[in-house]
């Protein structure tokens, strides 16, 4: 057939333009809102950077445009369904028409023309985003600062491994941190290195962290920075931001003090200290936080005393005094996780960011302390052993009340004092590696963790924890910490079986401290790389 | 050119021996009908959904609260969400995209078979065997990287269990499933057309499958190729993935998603076809801008090839990363070409409510959203907030769940009758869209929340954000609605095989060509050499009413209340003297 009749009438009534210019109208009202309250919506957590501003400027925009679009598709979807749907009764076909050639143009460049824009928007933000800071990770001594004379920069490491985070900060001069008092020694390289694990930083300062990964690729997602990098086997990443106040921040959540500190029941000196968070047995200096009670109203003052509403570690209310002359700082806390899957403890892999208010505040409660205490050589391995141990990320996978652990993957912690015999017997039977005393195979287990694997958990990879990533003193500690976590809570329970074990009744170690130093150093010596 | 095929009067042959749906025994065997090998298609491909939606729905239980207590270890849940979107993605949608091709695309050309037969044979045979030895994995150590296996993760023999081995193998096999098919669809659409059928007179499912099977033959040899080196690294011993002999992690990245990227395409695009058949039909209007979805599917399969380390934003080179943004902005633009036009065909138009229709329409509403999210994604800046977080896992559900599988249902409820001879039951049809809409939309459209919270993906436990369970437990209990509908659907899908109401030769009373046969259609397809009506949705036209009265009376009308009451096309409408001229 050389021609097909056509039904000619379409032309007018056949486009049902007013409800397109009705939708398409309504579409733009509906986009402007979307961009308008989104701020209001809490959609996204708060923007504790100046890039996740940006991002979130940019996020706005998406949305009005998406609303744009959505409205409209929807909408025009919905009027379709409801007004071209076929009568009853009504057995004809729909008018004839194949296209129109003005409507394809428009809906071929119009979108065009919007992708065109965002790609550009989001080509200046990213550029903001990622431009290298000029002066990254910059830490200026609290005498420094007096003088606004002179700066140091530190080198911040982001280190991530199954399933855990670990920081370095690396000063390379370390006489601007120190106090006069100090009697630290630098290491080889001049350098002092502290090993956190929660990433320290203070609002204003750009951050650009190097970043490596100990095993399978991890990813670093600080969801209130809006940053994220992959940490890659073989290589160094690294990501930059600017952290800060959130604008919509409900004020700060935590006060950071130095020890000793007494918390008391009323806002009174005379009244009874809450028993049990009296910390002055921590360390002089030792940094220690609180959450505050009423993010509103903290602060009531007494004469020359400012006194402070928080939570103990246990949860009880409390007030702190602050005198004019105490160092303290307020921060908050952001999370940091882990987004590309490393294995069975992905999940596991998170941490905190800890963000002071300004950079005094960083240094006087937390940098300058931290350093102090590392200063000091500790005789005790005990009190080394637990200084040390959250340093190394074991709380990713392991469970210690005591501390605060709740890893699942590997086996628990508790009272692994009163265990370290029946895991010597299970590991000898199923590897062959026998142990003596027991307290070796807990060193063993942490050095060649391969090796020395707890029957039960043959799935699991620990790293291996050589001599050049955890020094023999750490080490020496951490296994005394261990063995001195005992089911009853009396480190004489321990069966560990070393020489040199003994305890009073209030589990102060009274024995020879050289001589158990020489025992637990005896385990390894002969693993030295 | 004549526009009927067939003579204007002769018996019903509804009673033809040889139109019957094949048996469970012809199901289960080596034939080289491609009706047949389309039905082990679609039934092999709903049984590994089955599989992974049962996976799926452990996942949101685990995920109901922030802790780990349903599955027994963070590994086992890795396996849970390695194995389901495995199976989802290579397992359930390329084939069953391989039944709607193997059924349907040789009869729309009016063919008798497909170009290669025995290979077409071979390509489904090789998926079977696929699927078991992956779902084996269970047995040795199943594996647990993640449907992209990431090395080191994935290579390092430390890290994982010889299920990743398996998995390899199996991919292994898929692809050269796939890649046989394919190439088995381009020559059979570029040569076996009738000769009164141009390019541009050919159905739009065959443009999207031949757009399709171009992607599946230039993209699957990389995944081939990426697949040997992690069997190498696994079990010969070398390393290129691994960094500290030199190998480089990011190398299966760039192979891997060269792939995959073009891979999501495969698993849209003919369902788009899809989309593009049903809308027209029903809605009883032509397509609109027939030349513009054509074309939008090509420059989609070419453009598709330019984006893939969109997927890499926060592990590639940053400066790498803007080029990919701006390819993978472009490709919004035929995608939103496709969705205006379908607005098009529908604007106007008679609809009726089928439920291949209101799977259609569904497709339409949720895989707007998908594209809206994912041009937010394309935004490098927001993509490094969102990566890897739940909100990519709403997008791309929404684009493989809301696109992708609600175009098959739609697929299936518009070629059952075709298939089996028989109309599904439309009122479960109805409660099942209904359900499946609604399901869908509250499993899927929290994580968009929950992600952008702080959510990340392939976790099963997130006790660092324990605000987030609210939104989990509205997905858990949407994605448990979305479950027991896929029940009705399979109960529906077996019930109508033996209650369904006769379907006859076109009970959509459609245009394109696999109509203009009995329903199933005989072995050879054809009685006689159909002759395509010239425009294939040239609906609203007499001819067009006149071919299909034809089709009619040449084959039987369907039984009562198959179409609207009261509408009999050929008895409605005078006969019309068929035109030869």
């Amino acid at each position: 057939m050389a021609t097909v009749p056509q039904q000619q009438n379409q032309s007018t009534s056949g486009l049902h333009l007013m409800p397109l210019i009705v939708f398409g109208g309504l579409s733009l009202v509906f986009g402007f809102i979307m961009w308008a309250v989104l701020p209001a919506l809490n959609v996204l957590p708060e923007a504790a950077s100046v890039e996740a501003e940006r991002t979130d400027g940019l996020f706005r925009v998406l949305m009005g445009i998406g609303g744009v679009v959505f409205f409209l598709v929807q909408g025009l979807i919905y009027y379709a369904a409801v007004a071209f749907r076929a009568k009853e009764g009504d057995t004809s076909d729909g008018p004839n028409i194949h296209g129109n050639v003005m409507l394809e143009i428009v809906w071929t460049i119009v979108p065009s023309l919007i992708v065109v824009v965002l790609a550009i928007y989001s080509y200046f933000v990213w550029i903001q985003n990622n431009e290298t800071p000029e002066a990254p990770n910059v830490m200026y001594t609290t005498a420094s600062l007096a003088n606004e004379d002179a700066s140091n920069s530190i080198v911040i490491n982001a280190i991530g491994q199954r399933y855990a985070w670990n920081f370095e900060y690396i000063t390379n001069d370390f006489a601007d941190v120190l106090n006069d008092d100090d009697s630290i020694t630098p290491d080889a390289g001049n350098r002092v290195i502290i090993n956190t694990a929660d990433l320290f930083i203070y609002a204003g300062q750009e951050v650009d962290l190097d970043m490596n990964t100990r095993d399978v690729i991890h990813s670093f997602w600080a969801p209130e920075m809006r940053v994220k990098q992959d940490l890659l086997p073989g290589r160094t990443t690294n990501v930059i931001f600017t952290p800060r106040e959130p604008a919509n921040s409900e004020g700060w959540e935590y006060v950071w003090v130095n020890a000793p500190v007494t918390i008391y029941t009323e806002q009174d000196f005379a009244s009874d200290p809450l028993v049990d968070i009296t910390l002055e047995d921590e360390p002089a200096g030792t940094p220690v936080e609180f959450a505050l009670v009423d993010l509103e109203e903290n602060f009531t003052s007494t004469d020359d005393v400012n006194w402070i509403r928080v939570y103990d570690e246990r949860g009880r209310e409390g007030f702190l005094p602050i005198t004019a002359e105490d160092d303290w700082g307020r921060a908050n806390r952001y999370r940091l996780i882990c987004t590309e899957l490393c294995g069975g403890g992905h999940g596991d892999m998170f941490t905190d960011i800890v963000m002071f208010e300004n950079q005094e505040q960083f240094l006087t409660v937390w940098y300058e302390p931290t350093v102090d205490i590392l200063s000091v050589p500790v005789g005790d391995p005990f009190e080394l052993g637990e200084q040390v141990i959250e340093s190394y990320g074991c709380a990713g996978c392991h469970v210690l009340g005591d501390l605060g652990w709740i890893g699942v993957v590997g086996p628990t912690m508790d009272g692994i004092g009163s265990r370290s015999g029946e895991l010597a017997e299970e590991s000898a039977e199923a590897i062959g590696n026998e142990v003596d005393p027991n307290a070796e195979y807990l060193a063993q287990s942490i050095r060649l963790s391969q090796d020395y694997k707890v029957p039960g958990y043959n799935d699991q990879n620990m790293p291996y924890f050589r001599s050049d990533e955890m020094s023999q003193e750490h080490l020496n500690g951490i296994v005394a910490y261990l063995c001195a976590q005992t089911v009853t809570g009396d480190p004489n329970d321990s069966d560990c079986g070393l020489q040199n074990w003994e305890f009073d009744e209030n589990g102060n170690f009274v024995g020879d401290v050289d001589a158990l130093v020489a025992e637990l150093t005896a385990f390894t010596d002969d693993y030295e790389d | 050119m004549a526009t009927i095929s067939v003579p204007a009067r002769q018996p019903i042959k509804d009673t033809n021996p040889e139109t019957r749906f094949p048996s469970l025994g012809e199901l289960a065997s080596w034939t080289v009908d491609h009706k047949i090998i389309g039905l082990q298609y679609a039934v092999t491909s709903m049984i590994f959904f089955i599989i992974g939606g049962a996976l799926a729905l452990m996942i949101r239980w685990e995920l109901l609260t922030p802790e780990l207590d349903f599955m027994a270890s963070g590994q086992a849940y890795n396996q849970l969400f390695t194995i389901h979107g495995t199976v989802m993605i290579f397992l359930f949608i390329i084939p069953m995209i391989g039944a709607l091709g193997n059924y349907v695309v040789p009869l729309q050309l009016g063919a008798k078979d497909m170009a290669f037969p025995w290979l077409n044979a071979f390509a489904f045979w090789l998926i079977p065997p696929a699927g078991i030895m992956l779902l084996l994995g269970y047995a040795i150590g199943q594996a647990e990287a993640g449907w992209t296996s990431y090395p080191p993760l994935s290579t390092v023999l430390e890290y994982s269990s010889d299920g990743q081995t398996m998995w390899a193998m199996s991919l292994h096999l898929l692809g050269i499933s796939s890649i046989a098919g394919s190439i088995n669809f381009i020559v059979t659409i570029l040569n076996m057309r009738p000769k009164e059928m141009t390019l541009w007179q050919m159905p739009l499912l065959c443009w999207a499958v031949l757009a399709t099977s171009i992607i599946v033959v230039m993209a699957t040899p990389f995944l081939a190729g990426a697949l040997t080196l992690m069997l190498f690294d696994r079990v010969a011993g070398t390393t290129f993935f691994l960094a500290s002999e030199g190998g480089d992690v990011l190398l299966w990245q760039n192979i891997f998603w060269f792939y995959s990227h073009p891979a999501v395409y495969i698993m849209v695009l003919p369902l788009m076809g899809v989309i593009s058949e049903v809308l027209s039909i029903h809605s009883r209007k032509p397509v609109f801008g027939y030349r513009m979805i054509a074309m939008s599917s090509m420059a989609i399969a070419l453009i598709g090839f330019t984006v893939w380390a969109h997927h890499m934003f926060t592990s590639l080179q940053p400066a790498l990363r803007i080029p990919f943004m701006i390819t993978t902005m472009i490709i919004a633009v035929p995608t939103g070409i496709k969705i205006f036009s379908w607005l098009g065909t529908i604007w106007g138009g008679k609809i009726r409510y089928t439920s291949a229709m209101l799977f259609s329409l569904g497709f339409l509403s949720m895989f707007v959203i998908g594209g809206i999210s994912g041009v937010m994604l394309a935004a490098v800046p927001w993509d490094v907030h969102v990566h890897d977080t739940y909100f990519v896992v709403a997008h791309f559900h929404f684009v493989l769940f809301g696109g992708s599988v609600f175009g098959v249902y739609s697929a299936l409820y518009h070629w059952y009758p075709k298939m089996t001879g028989r109309m599904m039951d439309e009122f479960w049809g109805k409660v099942h869209f209904a359900l499946t809409y609604f399901g869908f939309f509250f499993t899927f459209f929290p994580m968009h929340m929950a992600g952008m919270l702080g959510m990340p993906r392939r976790v099963a436990v997130y006790t660092h954000s324990p605000e987030l369970q609210t939104l989990n437990v509205i997905a858990t209990i949407a994605a448990i609605v979305l479950g027991f509908s896929t029940i009705i659907f399979l109960w529906n899908a077996i019930a109508s095989f033996w209650l369904g109401k006769l379907a006859g030769a076109n009970p959509w009373r459609a245009l394109t060509l696999e109509w203009a046969t009995t329903s199933p259609p005989p072995p050879t397809n054809f009685d006689e050499d159909p002759i395509p009506f010239e425009d294939p949705y040239g609906y609203g036209t007499e001819a067009a009413t006149a071919y299909l009265d034809a089709i009619d009376r040449h084959f039987g009308l369907p039984e009562e209340g198959v179409r609207p009451r009261g509408f009999n096309g050929g008895v409605r409408v005078p006969t019309p003297a068929p035109s030869g001229d």
